[in-house]
């Protein structure tokens, strides 16, 4: 082994950042290779950082990434050494670049069911509102469908929607919409980098059973003080960026407010106009670079939603997170980021009336240390390792009466959990061909004292309660969590991949309502309620052409998930101290076909996704205990965004969602009780919603650009040809004819139009 | 041309609320459950005779004609008595000589068809309604508002039901439970909601609280959720109420006792 090694010729490291040439932004997977030893080529990671190992000679190094101009920068590598590469941005309106020697990220990277969206894609999708929305435009990829019309919660490969773990610069993010979910929580002025992937997560991450949605903030301009904003018809934006000392640090504040409510004060109505009804979020960011090898950022979210009628009823509910994250270089090879996390949720309801006045308050509040270093080793291995350890503190809720209230104060306990995991995970470049990408993360969950532990029997009754001191340790889980993947290159312009995934999730939504609602809990896993496992088995085949202008990809996927929660019949769920006893458990298992087409660079760009896919369920007493289509299974979904230039000022866009209705549970007979009529139900989820079908429009106007100042229209129109989408059935008495009954179609927004104002000086 | 614009932005504005929110009557494909029997049946703390209705379920598009199943055989028993019930119209069946007390339990068999239903159910103590008085709420609306002591230390569950001039008021509305599960031993004014357009000048209003078990309040809440505005998109897929009759019958049998008060609107 010995002599092996003395004849090897030497390996030398070249590692180094890779930033926007102009604003100093890092550049989170650009494309770094060698010219002369193209296999050693990697991607920059989060932070920017890269590292490529190769043996001792003269190189030509380019990085490259979408929407920049190469770098090219020669090295004569004799020792290792620090190289910083910054590329400018392209200036020309056709993003027609074609990348040296560069594959399509879609057919090397390893990790099948991994999408990315730009920031630019984002911006030209026409949403609701005019409101740029990521959480809405994800929606539009195959996989992942929307939770309703208008909503920003969604569902991915038949998992429900509190299985996605949604990350805002490493913090959880526990609930991402604003106004009942018709906006998401992020503003995306704020936002750099949107990932997505569809259950075959990193090792470093867990804790959600369907996707991982990592959202990484701008760290600010750190050459010069820019301001930017918009103007829109139901909300303003302002985000201010600029240095802290040159090149050495900088700051991002981005700010947004809603003011529906202004329209109400515009009322005669003195119970509309005395009515409140606005959201505003903050996200503001700094980072330091000290020396080399270490740089600090700092950041933060906070953002408030205020619900209120005429003084008599009040809700407030909003996330707080922040972020302290250390980035250490320790060696040319060995990367390491520390951050310390806070996250918080909560909710406030007050109702005044003059008897009955009553105040609640439910939180989730988390404290995170996460470490998490990368080994480059050698040109063949990546390793990744770390280990991450968070604190839950749960408050299902408070509440606070008057003397005079008809209801009685109540403190239901409060819960405390702790989460560890461990990881490991090596990307291995076998051969130019072929990688493999393995992975383990073992995971901890205890909940721990103080408090009372319930056990229930079949009826719900409490048969045994146990008392746990502060500190001790009530149930715990502990879980291995393999992760593989492989990807094979079949030339330069195929691959094959496939994997395999296992995530575990013990922190659970309860929420009996279809609809986002900021008053659903989440619990932990406890000696009732087991963590929630999934297994998911996928793989696809990825093509781009030659000029990498085109791509295309078809994945199919098995999910099996063990644990799922559903309720007992008329379950009460609020300010209940023994919840657990309302709840059912079950299976689901999940499979489908994702095929994906999109054209990246020219005058039109665009994407078409089509998913072929069902979604099931088989949860006890439910349904004879047979395997029945979960709320969210559609069988068909289509989505087509099209995005085309005109020229120096115009940019059109529009975009054409399908979708096989939900299954829904309709009555097929009625009755009689007490004069009134009932509906007879034979089935969970056994009819059809209507197919949904939906275009929108959009057109923006450059209205002035120069160095100094820019400006920009854009007019949008939500559901063009105002077709009445189905939002839910009512079955009632028709009112015209007593002795019949109907079906009554609820629809939400036709022809919604919008016009916003953007500049940026 | 600021002012222009801000002006422009209004309208659009309220452009789009004209076109937010439609409804439509359509046409859906349901299928056909087999026939059903449905049992209600009451006991109560007033004067008999109580009865008890059968009936049949029918096809979401048949006319609201519940077809009443005749010929049963159905006793109530408890306190030491027996009733056989007489069949006095067509599926509804009467006691002639069973009265109600508090606290006793009570059992409803019911031989029809072929097959045999039962079901318990127990009294419970009284609680008396206070006052009736009214919530101004939005836009001069009036909801009726019950006073009562709740009693501490025990379960109560109420049911609430309204009459206008004597008539129960159309649709279900006026009609709801409430348990005291977070208002154990407080003197409580539940408000009424969704009756405010009945209650109108110049009539009198009725309300009439129940108090039920709790296998009965909950059938009648999750009733409650399934009907009405209860249902549709806020709540989870809709089921069948829990029945406390046994042997696969819809409805319920509830032994309760029965307060009310009457007031004049003026």
């Amino acid at each position: 082994m010995a002599a092996f090694a003395s004849f090897a010729q030497k390996k030398l490291t070249i590692s180094g950042t890779v930033t926007d040439e102009k604003t100093g932004e890092t550049l989170i997977g650009a494309n770094i290779i060698l010219l002369e030893n193209r296999g050693t080529g990697v991607l920059s990671n989060s932070y920017g950082f890269y590292s490529i190992t190769a043996p001792e000679n003269t190189y030509t190094l380019v990085a490259s990434f979408t929407g920049y101009k190469n770098d090219t920068v020669q090295v004569s590598l004799t020792k290792d050494q620090m190289v910083a590469l910054a590329l400018m941005p392209q200036t020309t309106e056709l993003k027609e670049v074609l990348i040296f020697g560069k594959r399509s990220d879609n057919i090397t990277r390893t990790l099948p069911g991994m999408q990315k969206v730009s920031m630019e894609e984002i911006k030209n999708v026409p949403v609701l509102f005019g409101e740029k929305d990521i959480l809405k435009t994800i929606q539009l990829l195959p996989g992942i469908k929307s939770a309703g019309e208008g909503s920003s919660g969604f569902y991915v490969r038949g998992g429900s929607a509190d299985q996605n773990l949604i990350l805002l610069d490493e913090a959880t993010v526990y609930n991402a919409s604003h106004l009942l979910g018709f906006f998401s929580t992020f503003n995306s002025d704020a936002i750099k980098d949107v990932t997505i992937y569809k259950g075959d997560m990193p090792a470093q991450y867990g804790g959600r059973l369907s996707s991982l949605l990592d959202i990484k903030m701008n760290d600010g301009n750190n050459k010069d003080y820019k301001v930017s904003g918009g103007i829109g018809l139901i909300s303003s934006r302002l985000n201010i960026e600029g240095p802290i000392v040159k090149d050495k640090g900088s700051f991002m504040i981005s700010a947004r407010r809603t003011y529906a409510d202004l329209f109400l004060k515009l009322s005669k109505d003195s119970d509309v106009n005395k009515s409140i009804l606005y959201f505003y979020d903050i996200n503001a960011k700094a980072n330091y670079q000290f020396g080399e090898k270490n740089k600090l950022y700092l950041s933060g979210y906070f953002g408030k939603d205020d619900l209120g009628y005429s003084n008599q009823f009040g809700i407030r509910w909003g996330n707080t997170t922040a972020t302290l994250r250390w980035n250490h270089i320790f060696s040319s090879k060995l990367f390491s980021n520390t951050s310390f996390i806070y996250s918080n949720y909560d909710y406030n309801i007050s109702i005044n009336q003059t008897t009955n006045s009553l105040s609640v308050l439910s939180r989730i509040k988390d404290l995170t240390l996460k470490e998490d270093l990368q080994y480059f080793a050698g040109s063949k291995n990546k390793v990744n390792f770390g280990f991450n350890l968070t604190h839950h503190t749960f408050t299902p809720g408070e509440f606070k009466t008057s003397i005079t209230s008809s209801y009685n104060p109540l403190k239901l306990q409060d819960k405390y959990a702790f989460d560890a995991a461990l990881y490991l995970s090596d990307e291995w470049r076998v051969s130019n061909s072929l990688k493999f990408n393995g992975g383990l993360r073992l995971s901890a969950f205890g909940l721990v004292g103080p408090g009372d532990f319930y056990s229930y029997d079949n009826n719900g009754n409490i048969t045994d309660t146990v008392h746990y001191s502060s500190g001790k340790i009530a149930k715990s889980y502990l879980n291995l969590q393999p992760r593989l993947a492989a990807t094979f290159q079949v030339n330069t312009s195929s691959s094959l991949k496939a994997s395999y995934s296992r995530n575990v999730q013990n922190l659970h939504l309860l929420s009996n309502t279809t609809g986002s609602n900021p008053t659903d809990v989440w619990i932990p896993s406890s000696n009732n309620v087991k963590p929630e496992i999934s297994d998911q088995f996928s793989t696809g085949y990825y093509r781009s052409t030659v000029n990498n202008n085109y791509e295309f990809s078809a994945e199919v996927y098995y999910k099996i998930l063990q644990n799922q929660i559903d309720y007992k019949n008329g379950a009460v769920l609020v300010a209940n101290q023994t919840v657990e006893s309302q709840l059912v458990y079950g299976k689901g298992r999940a499979y489908g076909l994702e095929l994906f087409a999109k054209k990246k660079y020219g005058r039109f760009t665009g994407w078409l996704s089509y998913t072929l896919s069902r979604t099931e369920r088989k949860i006890d007493g439910i349904n004879n205990n047979s395997w029945y289509p979960a709320n969210q299974d559609q069988t068909h979904n289509v989505a087509v965004v099209a995005i085309y230039s005109l020229g120096k000022k115009w940019t059109i866009s529009g975009d054409f969602v399908y979708n096989t209705g939900n299954a829904v549970s309709w009555p097929s007979g009625k009755y009689e009780v007490n004069g009134n009529t009932v509906f007879y139900y034979t089935e969970r989820n056994g009819y059809r919603m209507p197919s949904y079908n939906r275009m929108d429009l959009s057109a923006t106007l450059q209205s002035k650009k120069t160095a100094k100042f820019e400006g920009s229209w854009t007019f949008s129109v939500y559901n063009v040809y105002g077709r009445e989408n189905p939002y839910f059935i009512q079955f009632q008495d028709d009112p015209a004819n007593p002795k019949k009954t109907q079906a009554v179609q609820y629809s939400l927004f036709r022809w919604v139009p919008s016009i916003t104002y953007n500049f940026k000086f | 041309m600021e002012h222009l614009k801000i002006k422009n932005l209004a309208s659009v504005f309220l452009f789009v609320c004209a076109f937010v929110g439609c409804k439509k009557v359509i046409d859906v494909k349901l299928n056909n459950a087999g026939s059903q029997i449905v049992i209600t049946g009451e006991i109560n703390n007033k004067p008999g005779p109580y009865t008890v209705t059968i009936a049949k379920t029918v096809n979401f598009t048949s006319d609201n004609n519940f077809p009443p199943v005749s010929g049963a055989f159905v006793t109530i028993s408890g306190n030491g008595v027996t009733d056989t019930l007489k069949e006095t119209n067509a599926g509804t069946y009467a006691t002639h000589k069973i009265s109600g007390k508090m606290g006793e339990t009570y059992k409803l068999f019911v031989s029809a068809e072929g097959k045999t239903y039962t079901s318990l159910s127990t009294m419970p103590e009284r609680v008396r309604l206070d006052s009736l008085t009214f919530l101004l709420g939005r836009k001069d609306a009036l909801y009726a508002v019950a006073n009562f002591q709740d009693p501490a230390g025990v379960e109560n569950y109420y049911q609430f039901i309204e009459y206008i001039n004597g008539q129960k008021l159309a649709n279900g509305r006026g009609n709801s439970v409430f348990s005291d599960r977070l208002s154990d031993g407080r003197y409580i004014s539940r408000v009424i909601y969704d009756d405010s357009s009945d209650i109108r000048s110049g009539t009198t209003l009725t309300v009439q609280m129940n108090c039920i078990d709790k296998p009965v309040y909950e059938y009648l809440n999750e009733l409650q959720q399934i009907s009405g505005s209860g249902g549709g998109f806020s709540s989870q897929a809709p089921a069948n109420p829990t029945s406390n009759i046994s042997g696969g019958a819809l409805g319920y049998f509830s032994a309760n006792t029965v307060t009310s008060k009457t007031v004049s609107i003026p």
